[in-house]
């Protein structure tokens, strides 16, 4: 930095400065307090969002496991849906709004609730298991093709023991035994699938091979 | 002098750099302590790149480990976790916790204030017949040790991880079409026949020769064995040794009920009087106003010396004090509505109140006298202090001795008489003590373990404390051993010539069993084939898998056999769970029964089975939990983890 030999000249030479500098520095300061306090305001606004819509998914799931109004339940998933469609909890809904139609028998609305939370729902760790269900309702509605095909996008490892145990259920409504014997057999080797260990193994020995030693101890 | 230093540093350079050298060490320094004095990273885990705090694992440390200690009865056993698994388990817990967190956050998931408000007021631990309690409210958080803050921040938290497993867990559903392919399966029958050898009768008619005998003694000498045992000689230590014979004297319970007297006390307590002027509690302020005056003007009669009494009794809505001059009699705090206690117990004696509004009205209240906190006298209490004296004393005891136990045998390894002096009790010597005792100390199958140990049976030491029972514990050295030694051919030729003849008719009926299927399958008559062989026939008949009086052995095997073809059979030889030999012949499964008629064999009362939906809810959380564990980036303070945290112990 240049030295300056006396006080007038550094009051001078500030001035200067400021007269070139100083619209510049005004604007950062006012660009960068608008920045942060905009910031602010802008993630206010994302939290009073979130809580509005996770308020709502509260009611809904009250209604649903606490009274029998269907109504007002359905109302609400279709409120979320419209007004926090962005939002996580419209795929949490969806899949609450699917369980409400199997309670009902009503297996295509459940499928399409199912497919919304997949398609349309920004929640990606829940995709996997609305996919698992979708599979599910899938196979039930007679459409094991296609409850394959679905099952084939459920990516995570984690859930490999509950794809093959649907897998073996599908490949037994389409009769193919041998094939759902050795998905079960596979699920079995995962663990964690959705029946008991008891009752899958129940589905296992169910489809036992002739002339094949069954391998003890699997119970 | 100031500005000659100024001037001094202006002018001279090298000493304006050996001023911001000396001004640069502590700021280069700072923190290098951390480097230095050990305690390892500051968190727990970074999961993600997001710290994990100590605080949270200590906690979950804690309570894993006080849940262990629940599960072993108080206390947890020596050396229980040395392998680390209660700070993994914790490392564990903490680390998913912050997973879930994370997916929280990411997922903009949140908690309005009205919801979590919602929540703390109607939680059962804050709640006090059904409302909320604020004094409770307080007191739980004081007693964690947290303000209101804090534990609005943590309870929003969990409310969120909540949400999340809700989310998953409570839309869980179960299918028809499921729910009866389990149902059927379950509920199946499946038609069975037997055919059954008697493994005894075949074995009785069994001839052995002695070099038989001989032979099948050599080779399984092993199974012959007296089993191994020792003597071992011992401290047993147990509390009622202790206290049988603890004298208390009066000064001692005197002094204890001192240092307790807190716990033998009553509250204080108010006595009142009031004149209720009633009121609805949404009462608009004209009518609040009006009653308001009313209770100012008997206040001042009151003050003018009309009888308080006499008032109450002609103006009290309270139908129950007003009758009695207004009293109430005594109570503590908590028993009356907030604006009544909070005048009532800061009036002084003898104090008419200004108007007090509460949810009934109005009140006027005159105080009549202070009960002030009372503690029960040392005779009301004096058995109960005896009792717990006793036990208190009998608890330290045990600890005391237990510890100069540990201590004494541990320093003077080679012999118990150290530590026999040092704690008073005696050495006693016992039996001959082997696998199958059964009393004395030879029922703890510890006491044979410890004394079988390397350290105790081959060197001569003193066995570590063995606890063998909740406040038992016994110190032991071996003094005798025995190793397990074959007995003679003479003492075991019954068992052997047993032993032999079921091995033998076991091959026999084996053989039998396998020809007979060979010829049942060549179409040969099962009931005259049988009754040739002298074997057991019953007759087809649908059995479920709970069995009925089928035999366990054949009903499992039945369930587990291929389905045969229409019309034809599947064969299976078992071993029944008796040791006799059957052939479980499967004819396919049973047509449902359609009515009550069609009388089966299996009449058990099967349970309703119950939904798949929470069971696969749990799965497919689990599953999701576990995606995210694999995905994570988890950086663990090993630290923690081997044992040099603070938190162990």
């Amino acid at each position: 930095m240049a030295e300056y030999e006396t006080e007038e000249q550094q009051v001078e030479a500030l001035k200067q400065w400021w007269a070139e500098n100083g619209r510049a520095v005004i604007l950062g300061i006012v660009l960068g307090l608008g920045g942060i306090f905009g910031w602010r305001a802008w993630q206010g606004h994302q939290l009073s969002v979130a809580e509005d819509a996770s308020g709502a998914y509260g009611e809904v799931m009250q209604a649903l496991n606490e009274s029998d109004d269907g109504a007002s339940f359905l109302d609400g998933v279709k409120n979320i849906k419209s007004e926090h469609g962005g939002s996580s909890y419209a795929a949490m809904a969806s899949l609450a709004e699917a369980r409400y139609h199997v309670e009902q028998k009503d297996l295509d609305a459940a499928a399409a609730a199912l497919r919304w939370a997949i398609d349309e729902g920004t929640f990606d760790e829940v995709r996997p298991v609305a996919r698992l269900r979708l599979a599910r309702v899938l196979n039930a509605q007679g459409k094991p093709d296609d409850a394959l095909k679905m099952l084939d996008a459920v990516a995570p490892l984690s859930y490999a023991g509950m794809v093959d145990e649907i897998r073996g259920d599908i490949y037994l409504a389409k009769g193919e035994t041998a094939k759902a014997r050795e998905a079960y057999l596979s699920a079995q080797q995962s663990g964690n699938t959705t029946v008991s260990g008891e009752n899958l193994q129940m589905k296992i020995d169910d489809l036992a091979v002739p002339d094949q030693p069954l391998a003890d101890g699997q119970s | 002098m100031l500005l000659d230093l100024r001037d001094g540093v202006r002018n001279s350079k090298w000493l304006k750099y050996v001023l911001v050298g000396i001004i640069c060490v502590p700021f280069a320094l700072f923190g290098i302590g951390s480097y230095f004095g050990g305690g390892g990273p500051d968190y727990a885990a970074k999961v993600n790149g997001e710290k994990v705090g100590l605080a949270e694992y200590n906690n979950a440390y804690q309570i894993q480990r006080n849940q262990l200690r629940q599960a072993f009865g108080g206390r947890m056993p020596e050396g229980f976790d040395a392998a680390g698994m209660i700070g993994q388990q914790a490392m564990d817990t903490v680390v998913t916790r912050e997973l879930l967190r994370q997916t929280t956050t990411n997922n903009n998931l949140a908690i309005g204030d009205d919801a979590l408000a919602r929540e703390i007021l109607t939680a059962e631990a804050f709640t006090v017949d059904g409302v909320f309690d604020k004094d409770r409210y307080q007191l739980q958080l004081q007693s964690q040790g947290i303000d209101a803050g804090q534990f609005e921040a943590q309870y929003r938290g969990d409310l969120l991880l909540q949400q999340l497993q809700g989310s998953v867990v409570e839309t869980a559903f179960e299918l028809d079409t499921e729910a009866e392919l389990v149902a059927v399966l379950r509920d199946q029958q499946r038609t069975l026949s037997t055919v059954t050898f008697a493994l005894q009768e075949t074995a009785d008619a069994i001839e052995v020769s002695d070099a038989d005998i001989q032979a099948y003694y050599d080779e399984n000498t092993a199974n012959f064995n007296n089993p191994e045992k020792v003597k071992v000689e011992y401290l047993e230590l147990k509390p009622e040794d202790l206290t049988s014979d603890l004298e208390v004297t009066e000064e001692q319970l005197q002094e204890f009920f001192d240092q307790n007297r807190r716990e033998y006390r009553s509250a204080e307590q108010r006595d009142a009087s009031h004149i209720l002027l009633a009121m609805d509690s949404d009462a608009g302020s004209g009518e609040a106003d009006e009653t308001r005056q009313k209770a100012l003007d008997l206040i001042a009669r009151i003050n003018a010396g009309e009888s308080f009494e006499a008032l109450a009794e002609e103006f009290s809505d309270d139908p129950a004090s007003g009758a009695d001059g207004g009293s109430l009699g005594a109570f503590e705090r908590g028993v009356m509505v907030g604006p009544f206690e909070e005048a009532a117990f800061s009036m002084a004696e003898g104090d008419i109140s200004e108007p007090v509004r509460s949810d009934f009205g109005y009140h006027i209240i005159r105080l009549n006298s202070i009960i002030a906190e009372q503690g029960k006298s040392f005779e009301d209490v004096r058995d109960e202090l005896d009792q717990r004296y006793r036990k208190e004393q009998a608890d330290q005891a045990f600890y005391e001795v237990r510890e100069q136990l540990s201590n004494a045998s541990y320093e003077n390894s080679d012999s118990l008489e150290p530590a026999a002096e040092e704690t008073g009790l005696e050495i006693k010597v016992s039996d001959w003590l082997d696998a199958n005792s059964t009393d004395g100390i030879g029922q703890y199958r510890q006491v044979l373990a410890a004394a079988l140990t390397e350290d105790v049976l081959n060197d001569g030491q003193n066995s570590e404390v063995v606890q063998v029972g909740e406040d038992h514990v016994i110190v032991l050295r071996t003094v005798e051993h025995e190793l397990p030694k074959p007995k003679a051919l003479e003492e075991v030729r019954d068992d052997v010539v047993k032993q032999l003849q079921q091995q033998r008719a076991r091959e026999q009926l084996d053989e039998l069993a396998q020809s007979t299927i060979e010829e049942l399958k060549g179409g040969a008559d099962i009931v005259a084939l049988a009754e040739s062989h002298g074997a057991a026939y019953v007759e087809p008949a649908a059995v479920g898998r709970q069995g009925g009086e089928t035999d366990r052995a054949i009903v499992s095997e039945l369930f587990k056999m291929a389905k045969p073809a229409a019309g034809e059979n599947s064969y299976r030889q078992v071993t029944t769970s008796a040791g006799d030999v059957a052939i479980v012949v499967f004819s396919g499964v049973a047509e449902a029964a359609q009515d009550e008629s069609t009388e089966i064999a299996d009449s058990e009362n099967v349970p309703a089975t119950p939904s798949l939906a929470p069971r696969a809810g749990a799965a497919e959380f689990a599953a999701m939990v576990s995606g995210l564990q694999a995905g994570a980036k988890v950086e663990q303070n090993d630290f923690l983890l081997n044992g040099g945290g603070g938190s162990n112990y």
